[in-house]
C-alpha cells in the first residue's frame, strides 16, 4: 500500500512536470513566432499554452492577452472581445481585470462596435485598485468612444474630470489643457449636424429646399425642377381636357417627385453628418493624443498606436 | 515549420488541441494548426492525417463553414475508416448547394459496402440525388426492387417514390396559353399560371396607360406628343405582361419542382445525420 502511494505521488510529479515544460515551452515559442511576425502561428501556440494548463485562471488571462496583440497585428480586432470572455474575471486580480476591460473595449472600438465599447470600459472604472499606469489609457479610450456615439459634451467632461484629478500637475498646466480641451470640444463643429426631421419638413414646404440645407444646392435644384415640370405637366393636361392624364400621370409623377424629394432626406443627411462627424472626431483624437503626452510620462502604446 | 515539437507529444493530445480549438471558436487557429498538420507528411502518418482532416471537417461543420468543411472532408483518404462519412457529408454538402452531380459523384466513390445499413445507405442517396438530377431512369434502376430494413431508410424511401411519381407526372402550364390570355385581356395570363396578385399588378398597370393613350389620341390624335409617350409606355408594358405570363407559366412550374427538390434533400439529410451521429 505505502507503495502505490508513492508511486502515484511520483507519477503527480512527473505529469506536473511535463505539464509545466509543455505550457512554458509553448509559451516561449508563441513569444519567440510573434518576435517574428508570424502572428498567426503565434496565436495557435498561445492557444496551446493555455490548452496545455488548464484550470489555471491568471495564466489563461495572460496568455490570451498577449494573443490579442497577434490579434490586433492582424486586424482582427472583432475577435477580440469574444476571446476574453472566455476569462472568468470573478477569479482575477483587479489590475488584470482592468486590462482585459481595456483590451475589450479597445477591440470593440476598433472594429465599430461603440456599444459594446462603453459597456466594456465602464466596470473598469469602478475597481478599487485601479491602475494608474493604463487609467489614461482607459480614460482616452472611454472619451473616443463618447466622440464615436456623439456624446460630445460627456466626453469632455470626462476628460476635464481626468485632468482636474492629477494631483502631481502643476496647476498651470492643468489650466493650459483645460484650455485646450474646451476650445476643442466648443468649436461647435459638432452642433452644425443636420436634422433629418428639419430636412423633411423644408422638403415638404419647398421641393428641393431640405437638400440645399443639407449643402446638396444640385440635388436641391433637381428636385425642385422635377417636382415644378411634374405639377406643370397636370395643369396643363387639365388645361388641355386629358382630364384622366392629368389626375392618373400628372398626380403620380408630382407625388413621386414631391415625397421622393423629402425622403430623400432620410438618407443625404445621415450621409453628410458621417463625413462631418468622422472628419471632426479625427482631428479630437489626434488633439487629445497630442495633449496626453504632456498627462503622462509614460506614453500609452495601444491608444497612440 | 512543424508544430508539434516532440516525438513523443502523443497525437492523441493534437487532436484534442484540435477539439479545444473548435470549442472556443477559434476558427483562424483551427484551420492555421490543422493544415500545419496535414502539410507534415513526414512527422504525421496518413492515419493521423486523415482523423485530424475528418474532426477540422466536422468542426468546420458545426460552424456552418461548408465551403471550408468540404475542403477537409475531401482530404480524407480512401483507405481511412473516416472516409464513408466524410464523402457522405461532403456530398450532402454539395446537394445542398444544388451541385448534384458533384453530390452524386462523391457518394458514388466512396468506399462500397457489400450489404448492412451502408449499403441500404448508398443506394438510398444515390437514388434520392439522381430525382434531384432529373435522371429519372437511373432512380428506376437504383429504386425498384431496393426493400431496405433500416426502418428510417425504408420510410425515406416511401416518400422518394412519392416525389418521383409527382415529378414525372407534373403538368406544366402552356406559355403560349398564359400569352394569348394576357393579350386579350391584361393580367388574365398570370391568373392562368396562378399568380392572382400579379395579375392584379399587371392590370393596374396596363389598363390606365392605355386608358390615358386613348385619352390622350382623342384630344389631338396623331399631333399630340402626349400620345406618343403613353402610347409607347402602354405598348411596353402590354407586351412585358405577354412576356412575363408567358415565362410565369415555366416560372410557376419550376417553383413547385423546386419545392419537391427542397423536400427530396431534407430527406436524404435524415438518415445519414441519424447513421453517422
Amino acid at each position: 500500500m505505502r507503495y502505490i502511494i508513492i508511486l502515484g505521488w511520483v507519477c503527480m510529479f512527473l505529469l506536473t512536470v511535463s505539464s509545466t515544460k509543455a505550457h512554458s515551452q509553448a509559451l516561449e515559442s508563441a513569444d519567440s513566432l510573434f518576435a517574428i511576425q508570424q502572428y498567426d502561428l503565434a496565436a495557435v501556440m498561445y492557444e496551446r499554452a493555455v490548452y496545455e494548463r488548464p484550470n489555471d485562471v491568471h495564466f489563461l488571462a495572460t496568455t490570451l492577452l498577449s494573443k490579442t496583440n497577434c490579434l490586433k497585428a492582424q486586424e482582427k480586432f472583432e475577435q477580440i472581445g469574444s476571446l476574453l470572455s472566455r476569462i472568468d474575471l470573478n477569479k482575477i486580480s483587479d489590475s488584470l481585470k482592468q486590462e482585459i476591460y481595456f483590451q475589450k473595449a479597445l477591440g470593440y472600438y476598433l472594429s465599430d462596435r461603440f456599444d459594446d465599447a462603453e459597456k466594456n470600459i465602464l466596470p473598469s472604472f469602478n475597481l478599487e485598485t485601479f491602475n494608474t499606469k493604463t487609467q489614461l489609457n482607459s480614460v482616452l479610450l472611454y472619451a473616443f468612444i463618447l466622440d464615436e456615439q456623439g456624446k460630445w459634451s460627456q466626453a469632455h467632461q470626462v476628460m476635464n474630470d481626468y485632468i482636474r484629478n492629477q494631483t502631481q500637475l502643476p496647476s498651470l498646466e492643468k489650466e493650459r489643457l483645460t484650455q485646450s480641451l474646451d476650445s476643442l470640444y466648443a468649436t461647435d463643429q459638432h452642433h452644425k449636424l443636420k436634422s433629418i426631421k428639419k430636412a423633411k419638413t423644408l422638403s415638404l414646404i419647398f421641393p428641393g429646399m431640405g437638400q440645399a440645407y443639407n449643402g446638396n444646392y444640385g440635388k436641391g435644384f433637381l428636385n425642385f425642377l422635377l417636382t415644378g415640370g411634374s405639377a406643370t405637366f397636370g395643369v396643363y393636361n387639365v388645361l388641355q381636357a386629358n382630364y384622366i392624364t392629368a389626375a392618373t400621370a400628372g398626380v403620380y409623377l408630382f407625388l413621386y417627385f414631391y415625397l421622393g424629394g423629402a425622403n430623400q432626406s432620410s438618407y443625404i443627411v445621415p450621409t453628410k453628418n458621417y463625413t462631418k462627424k468622422r472628419k471632426y472626431n479625427d482631428r479630437l483624437k489626434l488633439e487629445i493624443i497630442d495633449m496626453s503626452k504632456s498627462l503622462s510620462n509614460t506614453s500609452s502604446p495601444s491608444l497612440h498606436e | 515549420m512543424c508544430l508539434a515539437q516532440e516525438d513523443s507529444v502523443p497525437l492523441r493530445d493534437e487532436l484534442n488541441f484540435i477539439f479545444h480549438l473548435g470549442d472556443n471558436k477559434q476558427i483562424d487557429d483551427l484551420e492555421s494548426y490543422s493544415n500545419q498538420i496535414l502539410n507534415d507528411t513526414t512527422f504525421y502518418s496518413q492515419d493521423f492525417r486523415d482523423s485530424v482532416a475528418f474532426a477540422s471537417g466536422t468542426l468546420f461543420k458545426d460552424f456552418k463553414l461548408q465551403l471550408k468543411a468540404r475542403y477537409y472532408f475531401d482530404l480524407v483518404s480512401m483507405r481511412s475508416v473516416f472516409k464513408i462519412p466524410a464523402a457522405y457529408t461532403s456530398g450532402l454538402m454539395e446537394m445542398d448547394e444544388h451541385h448534384y452531380d458533384k453530390a452524386y459523384q462523391k457518394i458514388f466513390d466512396a468506399p462500397e459496402a457489400e450489404s448492412g445499413i451502408l449499403y441500404e445507405l448508398r443506394i438510398f442517396e444515390l437514388a434520392g440525388l439522381s430525382l434531384l438530377k432529373k435522371d429519372y431512369g437511373q432512380y428506376d434502376l437504383l429504386a425498384t426492387g431496393f426493400f431496405p430494413e433500416d426502418s428510417t431508410i425504408h420510410v425515406e424511401l416511401k416518400y422518394l417514390s412519392d416525389y418521383n411519381y409527382i415529378l414525372q407526372n407534373m403538368k406544366k402550364k402552356s406559355g403560349f396559353v398564359a400569352g394569348a390570355l394576357s393579350a386579350i385581356i391584361p393580367g388574365l395570363g398570370k391568373l392562368y399560371t396562378g399568380l392572382p396578385g400579379q395579375a392584379l399588378a399587371s392590370f393596374l398597370k396596363v389598363v390606365p396607360l392605355g386608358i390615358i393613350t386613348a385619352e390622350n389620341f382623342r384630344n389631338g390624335e396623331f399631333k399630340n406628343a402626349q400620345f406618343y409617350i403613353f402610347g409607347s409606355l402602354f405598348s411596353l408594358f402590354y407586351i412585358g405582361g405577354i412576356w412575363g405570363s408567358s415565362i410565369s407559366a415555366k416560372i410557376v412550374y419550376q417553383e413547385k419542382v423546386d419545392e419537391i427538390h427542397h423536400n427530396i434533400r431534407v430527406g436524404l439529410h435524415v438518415p445519414v445525420d441519424r447513421i453517422f451521429h
